[in-house]
């Protein structure tokens, strides 16, 4: 039977399976972001921000472009029928670019929070017993929780298995991030 | 008529038919299924002597939360094992939570992760119980191991080793001992060694 890891080996499991190192922790405990865990929540949720601006680009340009299109196929004198389809086509195209692009600003708004939070250097303190839950989605992945003193933390499935259901621990967050966690 | 079927004809009604008769086969299968799975609840509430009950909440288009529960004394221990499913959307959550209360509740709180059947795994939060038959077929994790092996005396360890394969969360908050797992009870054993942990660990003296 091999042996159990210590503390220390532990922790090093926890952050492997994390992405976060002996140094981070460190510097979590003193209530400090280590920098790549600044640069890293910067730039958490902007690429979804820059996908959803694509979209509201892509549906007005095809939208507009398509009803152009349409329009240029018609003999004068054009029927209303068609003129309808033309509408059609150009008003969705515009109502969906619309509804992209505002929620590409509530992205944008959501970044500028989480960036405003990260620039303040400093993390939050989550203790207790953790709570696990896998809860599983029709059609797509399983996703695994972990709630420690009244915080849920969304983690992958390695840092899951590892953490112990019911067992103390610390957890340093920020924004809705899990930065680090030690037992404790 | 039928004499008037080419063979080709003859061989695509019987193919028609062939595949009506397996459409029904799957059919009644799958309803024989659902029914032997819901007749293990009345049968294991008539096995302990509790009485049965089923709950349905929220609405048709909105989150809804199904709940089966056993409920009663067995021996003169309350016990109350109720499985949920929640369903939001596309997310659905299960679980079964046996409880019991301890007959000597002793002032202490503490959860114990159990694993059975996959064998022991080196952790930091791994507690061997010094029962070698034992340790190579559950493992728990806990972080009051002394407690954790107060908790799991021989007869409570029986019971843990006839749970089926996966991963359970026994608690103890007081003298309130609950084993929890998420997933639908399928047999009959699926409520029995679940009330049977929970009973067991009743009877057990956690200093």
């Amino acid at each position: 039977m091999m042996p159990a890891p210590n503390l220390q080996a532990y922790v090093d499991q926890l952050g492997r399976a994390h992405g976060f190192g002996r140094e981070h922790l460190a510097m979590n405990r003193a209530g400090r972001l280590h920098p790549s865990q600044t640069s890293r929540g910067r730039r958490s949720g902007i690429g979804c921000a820059v996908f959803l601006v694509l979209l509201a680009i892509l549906t007005i340009l095809g939208g507009t472009g398509g009803a152009a299109f349409f329009y240029s196929t018609l003999r004068e004198p054009v029927e209303r029928v068609d003129m309808n389809a033309v509408y059609a086509m150009a008003g969705a195209g515009v109502l969906l670019s619309l509804v992209f692009a505002a929620l590409a600003v509530f992205q944008f708004l959501s970044v500028g929070k989480r960036r405003r939070q990260y620039d303040g250097g400093g993390c939050a303190l989550a203790e207790g017993p953790a709570s696990k839950t896998r809860v599983r989605h029709s059609r797509s992945p399983d996703t695994f929780h972990i709630e420690v003193g009244g915080h849920s933390f969304t983690v992958g499935a390695a840092l899951f298995d590892l953490v112990t259901h019911g067992a103390g621990y610390r957890v340093y967050h920020l924004a809705g991030d899990l930065l680090s966690l030690e037992p404790g | 008529m039928l004499l008037a079927m080419s063979t080709y004809e003859m061989q695509q009604w019987a193919m028609i038919v062939a595949g009506g008769v397996v459409f029904i086969g799957i059919v009644i299968a799958i309803v024989r299924f659902l029914r032997a799975q819901d007749a293990i609840w009345p049968a294991c509430a008539k096995k302990f002597g509790i009485a049965f009950r089923e709950e349905d909440g929220g609405s048709f288009t909105g989150p809804s939360t199904r709940s089966k529960i056993l409920e009663g004394n067995v021996q003169g221990t309350p016990v109350r094992l109720v499985f949920t499913h929640e369903q939001s959307g596309r997310m659905h959550r299960r679980g079964t939570r046996a409880h019991a209360r301890a007959y000597a509740p002793a002032q202490r709180a503490f959860n114990v992760q159990i694993e059975r059947g996959y064998g022991f795994q080196p952790h930091f939060h791994a507690v061997p119980t010094g029962d070698p038959a034992f340790d190579r077929i559950v493992q728990m994790k806990c972080d009051v191991p002394d407690a954790a092996r107060a908790l799991v005396d021989p007869n409570v360890r029986a019971a843990l080793a006839a749970l089926p394969v996966g991963e359970y969360a026994l608690s103890y908050d007081r003298g309130e001992i609950c084993l929890s797992f998420g997933r639908d009870p399928s047999s009959l054993q699926d409520l029995e060694i679940p009330l049977h942990v929970v009973l067991a660990s009743a009877r057990a003296r956690v200093a």
